[in-house]
């Protein structure tokens, strides 16, 4: 509704357009990986990789489309327009780390089935299963505040396990005599890039959680 | 006339010092602009102050009968006692201070009536205790019947910064009409001017304060009320108009910084933090018997200098 105080709706559709092409950069980039580690550096990874490319470029130019608005719009409170700035900036780095780990394998031609690829498979499911979590968490700030809380609590949970496993496969990594020192640490920093993505969803739901709380009497 | 440029004086340092606790906290968090909360409070102390500033008038005129010369004295030492104390840092009501000086000049002239005092120190003591409560029952209505209404941020954005903005008029018209007896109150008993002119004069001496030297104050002021939240101060503002305002009804100046205290406190209770501290503590009690006394201390000088 554009009235005195504002496009009112605005606001909430870009959110959303923001978090679904978020959301399809991630799937997009699990897929990418999937495939890499069955085929390595095909023309198929390739063609994916770009279009990872495609949907972070796109992610980002919602981002600037939100800001704008959010500068612009009256309706919100100050406060408010910066708590949104930041959730909007961790939203964004999920396709930032996202395209970030997917670089860092394909430019260098890493050979990850040699990581555990059912670790590494579960993480990816896991880290896709909590960025849907974030999705509806956000949409409830929009709709019904209280409810957001349950969703915030899930996503931390998922991130902890993830920190689980995290910390298994680097502990593998270190314990394989047959890798090289320098191979070992290419492995480690991919599996911590991938734990990223878990790590600044939850980051975006602790910036939920403040929302909340701060708006609470 | 001319003698009412101490009047004037007063009602300026008045809307400096006190459109603070009004707008303050909407100009701080740039919820509103600086020009739009000065232009809005100006306006609307004007009308409290013709609409309802009488009752005010009369209590403080019963205090002492006086003349044209005593009442210039009066007003010079309640507008000098305010300014030394902004200057000084120190917390400071002009309506304690306009009774201390009615006192000082008064018992120089043998005119004092002690009878309202009673009824006015009582009230300066049931300001914040009175905002606390206020605050407490806002709080409460909030929290069972608003809160589930109010449930995802954009409306409740909305809800915050209409309210601010409301509540800052309502607390505008509020000090008009309550404070305005402290700039005319004694002009008004000497016969030089009508209550209407009293009204009148007081309102635009207030939103001179207002217009010309209140924007550093409120950013002080809102920055401190805002660190509870925006819907918080808002509470908190809604408390403070509120508790003035029935102050206007019973006809006594009160001090608007002493009841945003009182609604802070009450916010703190609900919230379970302990938001009293002994400097809050020690400037209330500082307000109730040191401003007053300064000002009896002034004004005592200057009339027996006149004399």
């Amino acid at each position: 509704m554009v009235g005195f105080w504002g496009d009112t709706d605005k606001i909430v559709e870009l959110f959303e357009e923001h978090e679904n092409t978020v959301e399809s950069c991630l799937n997009k980039f699990v897929k990418t990986i999937e495939l890499y580690i069955e085929k390595g550096g095909s023309q198929e990874v390739k063609s994916l990789s770009k279009e990872v490319h495609t949907l972070e470029t796109e992610a980002d130019k919602i981002r600037r489309k939100i800001i704008k608005l959010l500068i612009k719009e009256k309706y919100l409170l100050p406060n408010t327009r910066r708590d949104f700035l930041n959730l909007l900036e961790y939203l964004d780095k999920v396709a930032d780390y996202a395209e970030g780990a997917l670089d860092y394998v394909i430019l260098q031609d890493m050979d990850i089935s040699q990581i555990g690829k059912n670790h590494l498979s579960d993480v990816l499911e896991m880290t896709v299963r909590q960025y849907k979590l974030l999705k509806k968490a956000v949409k409830l700030l929009f709709e019904n505040i209280d409810e957001a809380y349950e969703y915030v609590a899930e996503i931390e949970k998922i991130e902890s396990q993830i920190d689980d496993i995290e910390r298994i496969l680097i502990s593998r990594i270190s314990k394989r005599d047959e890798l090289s020192y320098g191979l070992k640490s290419l492995y480690r920093d991919f599996v911590t890039m991938i734990a990223n993505i878990s790590d600044v969803i939850e980051d975006a739901g602790d910036e939920i959680e403040l929302i909340i709380a701060l708006r609470k009497i | 006339m001319f003698k009412l440029i101490s009047g004037f004086f007063l009602g300026w340092a008045l809307g400096s010092n006190d459109a603070a606790n009004i707008f303050g906290t909407a100009v701080a968090t740039r919820t509103i602009r600086f020009w739009t909360a000065a232009i809005l409070t100006s306006i609307f102390v004007i009308i409290g102050a013709v609409l309802e500033g009488s009752g005010g008038i009369h209590t403080l005129g019963s205090l002492s009968s006086q003349t044209v010369n005593s009442a210039f004295v009066t007003s010079l030492a309640a507008a000098i006692t305010v300014s030394l104390m902004t200057y000084l840092k120190l917390p400071v009501s002009t309506s304690q201070a306009v009774v201390g000086a009615i006192i000082g000049s008064g018992i120089v002239r043998n005119t004092v009536n002690f009878s309202p005092l009673f009824k006015i120190f009582a009230a300066w003591v049931f300001t914040p205790i009175g905002a606390l409560v206020i605050s407490l029952i806002f709080m409460k209505i909030y929290i069972n019947f608003i809160e589930k209404h109010v449930n995802n941020i954009v409306k409740l954005d909305k809800m915050v910064k209409i309210g601010l903005i409301m509540a800052g008029i309502y607390g505008a018209y509020a000090l008009g009409a309550n404070n305005v007896a402290n700039v005319t109150g004694v002009y008004v008993k000497t016969g030089l001017i009508t209550p209407f002119q009293g009204a009148l004069f007081g309102g635009l001496a207030i939103a001179s304060g207002v217009l010309t030297y209140s924007r550093n104050v409120m950013m002080t002021v809102g920055k401190r009320i805002t660190e509870l939240s925006s819907l918080n101060a808002l509470i908190a503002v809604l408390a403070e108009s509120t508790t003035v305002y029935i102050y206007a009804q019973i006809g006594i100046p009160v001090s608007t910084s002493q009841a945003i205290v009182g609604a802070v406190i009450g916010i703190g209770l609900v919230k379970g933090v302990n938001l009293i501290n002994k400097n809050t503590l020690k400037n209330i009690f500082f307000g109730w018997l040191g401003t007053p006394t300064i000002a009896l201390i002034i004004s005592f000088i200057i009339t027996n200098f006149i004399k």
